[in-house]
């Protein structure tokens, strides 16, 4: 049984980097563990949180990650079949990949659709944050909402399910080469990055535990209609030795055995710390994480609850200590804006351009975080984005090179989008001028600004401020979270 | 003789000495700093060239055993030798093969070959092995390297709205534009230069001074490519294609004496899977065209000699035809070298060699990274080993 002792809740006092008391308020910490937990704030979200207390936010991000999302069935959401208006025809005619890809981006829009939906935030956080983890290549919209589907049903359960069920994932399987693992022509593609990537890694296992552990999973593969089978035929039974082990090992055995070692413990804490706390190491914080994963017999609910209950996850010096990816860039201002794309691929051009599209990770070791984001365009999108949203004009982007295009260069200049900045605008109805731009900076930023949004002169009205909320949402410190 | 580092020099001083922006005079003093005075252009290929119907061995039999459909007659091709011919599309750069400014380099690639677009291009940018995932490109950890004036972000541009891997380096970044207009928009937007120059920092080396810390670099290398930009325009005729535009752009910037070394471009299309003949043609031609009106303009000024213009593909194309009058992805390929200082101009080795296929595909027998030490080292003037992951045998050609 799990003991943890805490402290509860209060309006504790914490030192920050300058050594200056940070006092901070019930809604700066409940607006981090939305920005950690999920993809940022809706105004349904800032207005409810203004009246709402930490612990109870989050008992309802718990009870709103029971969600059972419907993933696939993406055919239906189809919204728009001819040539989207920002795609020449060139860049939109035949090539067999090409309905392949138009069907990925139906499953991607579903997935940004939901991640921004109110409710499952901290479940669709931590599917977001299994993909970033278990990296896979998803060549077709089947494959990726099978592997998204298996990452949504273990998102919170235990993690040796997770491992396995990824490992039985046909996306997985195919992404890397398990079919071709076969009894005496083994591949150790799979059972390489298995230790090295997602469970142990690098210098953690030998050589000879990658021949022992392919041995394993020979024979786990999948059919056409992208469902696991184990061939029997294919299947090494043995015997295998893999770390210290002997006797006819499963696959099962073998995730069992490697997570017997307190590396895994600590190698999974090490990265739920670096996505959800602070890229810069804390040993005590990640030790306890580690802690409470092998205590719990891997209990990611447990884990997650954990984190997010502990005192240090709401230090100030944890706050906007991240950059967002393109995906929480995206999905945040979705929430912010209430943005309604009606061109089916122009969400997968954001991700493209941005530098981040799901279910085409680099390779397996996932997408380099933070400052790899960001390059001279990347960063210069990121800062306009806002306005192009909104504004609808200003956008000249070339894609970056498609498979496809050929002929003179396909310009994007406008992304066809409903947006309604009413919700957002009404929480900041009633704020007297003189404090209304701090407040709109706290609401919306991270870890604040010193940047002074307003000139002299400047009104309090309507106009005012929804000038002060886009200028907000083109600072560089909006990038954070 | 005519140098580059002077006319860089003086074209420089002429062009830019009456709307110098501010930050510019201290690399103006670094003008012919790039340790070698010499310029790259690196081309890429996006999709896949077939190497096969671009160099076509006319000689072979197995080349029309295998394309009964798509093999190229010899009647119908530029003849390089008794055995090998350019594709017809290449004739606006056959003149530069007679003349010993170009190199063909054939079966270049690496081991354990992978067939993915997007894997085997990054492992062409990044310089790795197809079994090492880096996160950080070629040409970018060159910048990281200590070279001088590798920390301005315009040292290495590519041409497009998107930054290639190829330039990202741990430390230090390439610089993406397409068109001047969108730079000056950058350059001149008032709020975030507002905001730049009202930022400070705690000096902590945070995610939000390396933030603001490079929206100011950009801002700062937008104004001075626009005021590079508007000094000397391009005589020649380029192709009215992307690629034409991005390659007029690159020579004006070369031609004004803007303080770049390395220009990256990209064309794109080749992904021929179905009736490859009808688009691989046009593609070739507009990529022919563009690369004779470059070196047009550079031998008007007479800097041929500093440049060099490398093209490459991230795989080669399968040698068997598919059934839809295209191939599939393959491995090894040509690469061409260009350039008025190539020290093996012509075929470099022997052309395709179809008796000993690797799974269907070409073999590789030059390793691509051996191309980029030989690039680095003697063209770049740089150690390779401080870029390139692996000690690996550097070529001679350049």
């Amino acid at each position: 049984m799990l003991r943890i002792t805490q402290q509860p809740f209060r309006n504790f006092e914490c030192i920050d980097s300058g050594l200056k008391l940070a006092q901070l308020t019930e809604l700066e910490k409940i607006k981090h563990l939305y920005f950690r937990a999920g993809f940022g704030m809706s105004p349904t979200q800032l207005v409810h949180g203004r009246s709402s207390t930490l612990s109870d936010e989050i008992r309802a991000i718990f009870i709103g990650a029971k969600a059972k999302p419907d993933i696939g069935e993406s055919r239906n959401l189809s919204l728009n079949k001819s040539a989207p208006s920002f795609l020449s025809k060139s860049m939109f005619d035949a090539g067999s990949q090409m309905n392949a890809e138009q069907e990925l981006e139906i499953a991607r829009n579903q997935w940004i659709r939901q991640m921004a939906e109110d409710g499952p935030d901290l479940l669709q956080k931590m599917v977001y944050f299994w993909h970033c983890h278990f990296a896979c290549v998803c060549p077709t919209a089947q494959l990726a909402n099978g592997y998204r589907q298996t990452l949504t049903d273990h998102a919170l359960g235990n993690y040796r399910d997770l491992v396995l069920a990824v490992a039985k994932s046909p996306a997985m399987i195919r992404f890397l080469n398990n079919q071709q693992n076969r009894k005496q022509r083994a591949n150790e593609n799979f059972a390489r990055e298995l230790m090295e990537v997602f469970t142990l890694g690098e210098g953690h296992y030998s050589e000879a535990d990658v021949r022992a552990a392919a041995r394993a999973f020979t024979g786990w593969s999948s059919d056409k209609g992208g469902k696991f089978v184990f061939r029997r035929n294919l299947h090494d039974y043995g015997p295998i030795t893999f770390r210290g082990h002997t006797g006819r090992l499963s696959g099962e055995d073998i995730v069992d055995i490697i997570l017997m070692d307190k590396q895994a413990a600590h190698f999974l804490a090490s990265k739920l710390h670096t996505f959800f706390v602070n890229d810069l190491p804390d040993a005590t914080f990640v030790d306890q994480i580690a802690a409470v994963l092998i205590q719990s017999h891997f209990d990611l609910s447990t884990c997650m609850r954990f984190i997010f209950e502990h005192p240090s996850f709401y230090h100030v010096g944890n706050m906007g200590k991240r950059i967002k990816s393109p995906v929480e860039l995206l999905v945040h201002l979705i929430k912010l804006l209430d943005l309604t794309f009606e061109d089916e691929n122009a969400l997968t051009f954001l991700q493209n351009t941005l530098g981040q599209t799901l279910y085409r990770p680099p390779n397996v070791a996932g997408w380099p975080a933070n400052r790899n984001w960001i390059n001279n365009a990347t960063l210069m999108l990121r800062l306009n984005l806002v306005k192009y949203l909104v504004d609808a004009t200003g956008f000249d982007h070339a894609p970056t090179a498609s498979l496809k295009a050929s002929g003179p260069m396909d310009v994007i200049q406008t992304i066809n989008l409903q947006k309604n900045l009413d919700p957002l605008i009404t929480i900041f109805a009633g704020t007297s001028f003189d404090v209304l731009e701090d407040q709109i900076k706290s609401m919306l930023l991270a870890g604040g600004s010193k940047q002074k949004l307003s000139k002299p002169g400047d009104t309090r009205s309507p106009d005012f401020i929804q000038r002060a909320l886009l200028r907000t949402m083109q600072l560089p410190e909006f990038q954070l979270c | 003789m005519f140098n580059r580092r002077k006319f860089i020099k003086q074209s420089a001083i002429l062009s830019c000495a009456p709307m110098m922006p501010r930050f510019v005079s201290s690399s103006l003093k670094n003008i012919d700093s790039g340790q070698s005075g010499k310029v790259l252009i690196v081309v890429q290929l996006s999709g896949g060239n077939d190497g096969l119907n671009t160099v076509v061995p006319f000689g072979d039999d197995k080349y029309y055993l295998a394309r009964p459909t798509m093999g190229i007659r010899r009647n119908e091709l530029i003849e390089l030798d008794d055995r090998t011919g350019f594709n017809r599309a290449l004739k606006a750069i056959y003149p530069l093969y007679m003349e010993g400014e170009m190199t063909i380099l054939n079966h270049v690639g690496y081991p354990n070959p992978n067939r993915s677009h997007f894997r085997s291009m990054d492992i062409w940018q990044t310089g790795g092995s197809s079994d090492e995932y880096l996160s950080s490109g070629w040409i970018g950890r060159y910048l990281d390297s200590e070279c001088v004036g590798c920390d301005r972000p315009y040292h290495a541009i590519e041409w497009g709205d998107n930054l290639s891997l190829a330039l990202q380096g741990e430390q230090r970044m390439g610089f993406a534009m397409r068109g001047l207009s969108k730079l000056k928009r950058t350059a001149d937007d008032v709020f975030l230069n507002q905001l730049g120059s009202q930022y400070v920092t705690d000096g902590n080396d945070t995610h939000l001074d390396f933030l603001y810390k490079t929206m100011t670099e950009v801002q700062e290398s937008a104004a001075y490519i626009v005021s590079k930009s508007k000094k000397n325009r391009s005589v020649s005729s380029y192709p009215d294609h992307a690629f034409g535009v991005g390659l007029k752009q690159i020579a004006e910037l070369i031609l004004a004496g803007c303080d770049t070394q390395i220009y990256y471009i990209q064309i794109s299309g080749f992904d021929t899977h179905v009736n490859q003949k009808a688009r691989q043609g046009p593609l070739l031609r507009t990529y022919a065209e563009g690369i004779r009106a470059l070196t047009q303009d550079l031998k008007n000024v007479g800097i041929m000699q500093d440049v060099l213009i490398m093209t490459f593909s991230e795989f080669g194309r399968r040698v068997e035809e598919n059934a839809s009058r295209g191939t599939d992805h393959g491995a090894g390929n040509t690469l061409f070298l260009m350039g008025g200082g190539l020290k093996k101009p012509g075929m470099y080795n022997d052309g395709p060699d179809l008796a000993n296929l690797l799974d269907g595909d070409l073999a590789h027998q030059i390793d691509f990274r051996s191309v980029y030490a030989n690039i680095l080292e003697d063209w770049i003037g740089t150690g390779y080993e401080q870029v390139l992951p692996k000690a690996i045998p550097k070529l001679d050609v350049v």
